[in-house]
């Protein structure tokens, strides 16, 4: 039989006020815009809801939460790419965009397997071993993904010196 | 580039607190919404869960009390929450609840409608768990007649227990006693009190109070309980077929339990 879950004894609400941040930074990484970025945060916690806060532990839960928005927002872009929407169709509210540098334009334009161990890793402080955990990869693959995002984020550092 | 300038960029991106509390708005009305064609559904299984974890306080043969320490059984939540329509899914349904089970297409006159893989849990009495297990609950049915259940569960390895309920009227078929019992049953709703009758009932044995409905309930309910290579079977009529058609019931599992090559 499968390991138990354990009860959770906090509530969604409790998890989204901890996590809606972090969420909220991976998904503006991957949609790069606010309101997709809010839909994906949005779906992620409707899916938690009915999942119904079982988890073994809290990183469980917070490996949980950031694989289900990754693939929220793999599947969004997929449908929007087939819907062909553009950014102009949001045009009954006004969301303010964060100022992006070319540090942030190299994030974005990074492949989407790396966005998250690189933000995990550099703003959120966690370990290599930490991020395999949350993310079920092995220690090495996230270290790979790590040192290749580095080196894109370089490179494009180095090609673009008048955005420091 | 450094890990500051990279901090300063991804703080850039920022979700302000309003918006969160919008989208959490969002979020509420969202599952709401997709939640609400599905109550009345949900409630009938709840009703089920109840009516199983009475079955399984009563017929799992160490579930009951030990050393008059009372035990309960209830749902837990754990991986699997699955829900067939078709006997087919049958091995798969095995794989997840860990042990053989024998489920016919019909049992006397009611025909297989759908069955439930759920997380199950012996507590004890601080509600902490004892053993977590899958339980199947299998609904049969039959036209004009309310549904017929088949529960399914582990035996499981806790102390022998005491006090557990005598049955009604006891069985031998080959090799396995078969357990029947005639009880009433009062579901009520949480906050419920009991009364001085209530009381007195329980005392006087046959009358049981489950507590979790959506309003207060009561019904006769019939049960035979039997256990087939480790598994507790225990099947519940509310039609008042009678001992010996239970009998006959269980009797056809077993039959068919022994030609599937179970001891």
């Amino acid at each position: 039989m499968d390991k138990p879950l354990t009860r959770s004894g906090r509530s969604a609400r409790d998890a989204y006020l901890e996590y809606a941040q972090m969420l909220y930074r991976i998904a503006y990484t991957y949609m790069k815009n606010p309101y997709d970025s809010e839909d994906a945060l949005q779906e992620c916690f409707v899916r938690y809801l009915r999942r119904g806060g079982r988890f073994a532990d809290a990183q469980h839960e917070k490996g949980w939460l950031i694989l289900t928005l990754t693939n929220i927002c793999r599947d969004q872009l997929k449908s929007k790419s087939r819907r062909h929407e553009s950014l102009e169709e949001h045009t009954e509210l006004s969301l303010p965009e964060p100022e992006t540098d070319a540090l942030l334009s190299a994030v974005f334009a990074l492949p989407e397997r790396y966005k998250v161990p690189l933000y995990l890793y550099y703003y959120e402080g966690y370990a290599v071993k930490e991020i395999a955990g949350m993310l079920r990869l092995p220690v090495n693959t996230v270290k790979t993904r790590l040192a290749r995002a580095r080196n894109q984020l370089k490179n494009e550092w180095e090609e673009n010196p008048n955005d420091q | 580039m450094t890990n500051k300038k990279l901090m300063e960029s991804f703080n850039r991106i920022r979700l302000e607190p309003e918006r969160a509390e919008q989208i959490w708005l969002r979020v509420e009305s969202a599952y709401s919404a997709a939640e609400h064609p599905t109550v009345t559904r949900r409630k009938k299984l709840l009703r089920i869960a109840l009516i199983a974890a009475l079955l399984s306080v009563f017929f799992i043969t160490t579930a009951y009390a030990v050393s008059g320490i009372m035990r309960s059984t209830g749902t837990y939540p754990m991986t699997h929450d699955e829900e067939y329509r078709s006997l087919r899914d049958l091995p798969e349904a095995e794989k997840i609840l860990g042990y053989p089970v024998t489920v016919l297409e019909s049992l006397g006159d009611y025909c297989f409608l759908r069955m439930r893989i759920g997380g199950e849990a012996v507590f004890d009495e601080n509600n902490a768990v004892l053993q977590p297990y899958y339980g199947l609950h299998v609904q049969y049915e039959a036209p004009g007649r309310k549904p017929l259940f088949l529960d399914l569960a582990p035996v499981l390895e806790l102390p022998e227990s005491s006090g557990k309920p005598e049955p009604t009227e006891t069985r031998i078929s080959d090799g396995a006693e078969l357990r029947y019992s005639r009880d009433h049953y009062k579901f009520v709703p949480e906050d419920y009190q009991k009364t001085a009758e209530d009381l007195a009932a329980e005392a006087a044995g046959h009358f049981y109070i489950s507590f979790g409905s959506d309003a207060i309930e009561e019904c006769e309910l019939e049960f035979v309980g039997f256990v087939l290579d480790g598994v507790n079977y225990v099947l519940m009529d509310q039609n008042g077929d009678g001992a010996e058609a239970l009998f006959q019931m269980a009797q056809e599992v077993i039959a068919a339990r022994h030609e599937e090559g179970g001891n």
